[in-house]
């Protein structure tokens, strides 16, 4: 059971013109949906907890102490970069940091992915290596994943494969963080929703007189877009 | 399948002129011309002949394309190689990066060209086989910063010294393996196997010690920058083979450096696969 915590964290990109501002926000065990519109800085966010971008300022802790983010946490990128002479065995081996795990034919089961592990992962469709993500989620040692549009390029049947993944995660006490624009997909799951707006995050139940949960999708994103309909300054533009 | 106008492929053409011409164009010329003037002397000495600073230079710039060709490619893999699941005692992004590179065509192809080329040389010339041996560097330099961001969104920490210890040894194995068919080919006399083995394996872990180098991240500037460095150390451990030592020390202290070498490039995301 690990918490994120938040301490005067600034993260950007000169080149963007980003900035997003955290402070005294707190992520604990179960699922983050960070909802926002493009450019505002979802991405960013995720890569700089991961430590792949380095803070303008400030830090993140998990469970008080500072994170270490080769150890605490795993980032998949919305975008897969894979070895195209690997298999996919081979793949989620890597995910998982060399060590094993026991559920791993379950879940490639589940996924329909048992008669493509011969097969080269440069050969398997962009849905096929999504899966084979998911999977390298799961047995990755990490308790904090961040996922970056996970749920693109696959079918129904794997999505319910995805849901039932992330209710397991929850069942673990795993802190998941995620990016989605797929948000009715995994709304009734999320013990958070967390929007963007002038370069702060906000949690839902902050800004929005209703409950996420209660709301349903369409409300859900009604509600979304109406919010982001008025203008906001979330972009610097100095 | 609808056609891009002419009109808009000049003018992404123009744009992209325009946005890298300084940062690839002047940065490559400085390389190259620096990695020139730094064989030309070597050469000159070598070969006990004055050789024209623009032929070399067009040369050096000739070989650094070469690589980059073989790069991409897309030779048929050699799966029989490296079975799946191979090499389970190593780190595990090594082993992924050794399975992956040993299973490519491209790899052992650029390989073979280091050993035909070499056994072409004349006897004269036989000094040049230095150079003709980053071949399998410089060919993986083409598709290290693919490398990168994966080692940047798994390892962040360290996956800047894994990534580089990958590659060395990765390029140290293609080395042993092209060193011994090209002394076993018999050109090489069995006194100068060893003198050229010490003096290629340095040239090939300081070509692997910058692998991370060229701000870009992308492939060239890299390229030009290792084989300057490669080409620089395996001459003088040719001349003066306690230098290795000197090159040793140095992959040593590169390898303290990597952690923020891996952060300086900003964009991870890339829809593609590391050929």
């Amino acid at each position: 059971m690990k918490t994120l915590s938040f301490h005067n964290f600034n993260i950007g990109r000169k080149a963007h013109k980003l900035l997003l501002r955290l402070d005294a926000q707190a992520w604990g065990p179960g699922l983050h949906v960070i909802v926002a519109p493009n450019g505002y800085g979802k991405t960013t966010l995720l890569q700089t907890i991961a430590g792949a971008l380095p803070p303008l300022q400030g830090e993140v802790k998990v469970d008080g102490a500072k994170l270490d983010p080769e150890r605490d946490v795993l980032y998949v990128s919305e975008y897969l970069t894979f070895p195209k002479f690997i298999y996919p065995s081979e793949w989620i081996e890597f995910m998982s940091g060399g060590q094993s795990s026991k559920d791993e034919s379950e879940w490639i089961r589940a996924f329909r992915l048992e008669d493509r592990m011969g097969e080269y992962v440069g050969r398997l469709s962009q849905g096929e290596r999504r899966k084979v993500t998911w999977i390298g989620a799961h047995v990755s040692p990490k308790p904090i994943l961040l996922l970056d549009e996970p749920l693109d390029g696959l079918d129904l049947l794997a999505i319910r494969s995805a849901r039932e993944m992330v209710a397991d995660w929850k069942r673990r006490g795993r802190c998941v963080g995620v990016v989605a624009h797929q948000v009715g997909e995994v709304l009734d799951l999320a013990d958070e929703v967390w929007l963007i707006k002038d370069q702060k995050l906000v949690a839902w139940n902050d800004v929005m007189p209703q409950s996420f949960v209660d709301s349903g999708p369409e409300i859900f994103r009604k509600s979304v877009l109406e919010f982001y309909t008025v203008t906001d300054t979330n972009l610097v533009t100095k | 399948m609808t056609r891009v106008p002419a009109r808009l492929q000049l003018l992404n053409l123009l744009r992209w002129f325009r946005e890298y011409s300084i940062s690839w164009g002047l940065l490559s010329v400085i390389y190259s011309v620096t990695a020139t003037m730094i064989l030309q002397p070597l050469l000159e000495q070598a070969f006990q002949r004055e050789i024209h600073f623009a032929p070399l230079w067009f040369l050096t710039c000739a070989t650094l394309l070469v690589p980059g060709v073989i790069e991409s490619i897309g030779f048929p893999p050699v799966p029989w190689l490296v079975r799946r699941g191979k090499f389970k005692e190593l780190p595990v992004f090594m082993r992924t990066y050794l399975r992956h590179e040993f299973r490519r065509g491209s790899t052992w192809i650029a390989v073979l060209g280091v050993v035909i080329g070499g056994m072409m040389l004349p006897d004269g010339l036989r000094a040049l086989w230095i150079m003709i041996l980053l071949l399998p560097s410089q060919r993986a330099l083409y598709s290290v910063h693919r490398w990168r961001r994966i080692a940047q969104g798994f390892l962040p920490s360290n996956g800047g010294v894994a990534l580089v210890d990958a590659f060395t040894v990765s390029q140290l194995v293609q080395f042993l393996v092209a060193w011994g068919a090209f002394v076993l080919s018999g050109v090489l006399p069995l006194e100068l196997a060893w003198k050229y083995g010490v003096a290629g394996g340095c040239a090939v872990i300081a070509a692997s010690s910058v692998a991370l180098e060229g701000d870009s991240g992308r492939p060239w500037l890299v390229n030009f920058f290792s084989l300057a460095v490669a080409v620089l150390a395996g001459y003088l451990v040719l001349a003066f083979p306690a230098v290795a030592l000197a090159v040793l020390y140095f992959r040593h202290a590169a390898r303290s450096t990597l952690g923020s070498r891996l952060k300086s490039v900003e964009h991870l995301d890339e829809d593609s696969l590391v050929p």
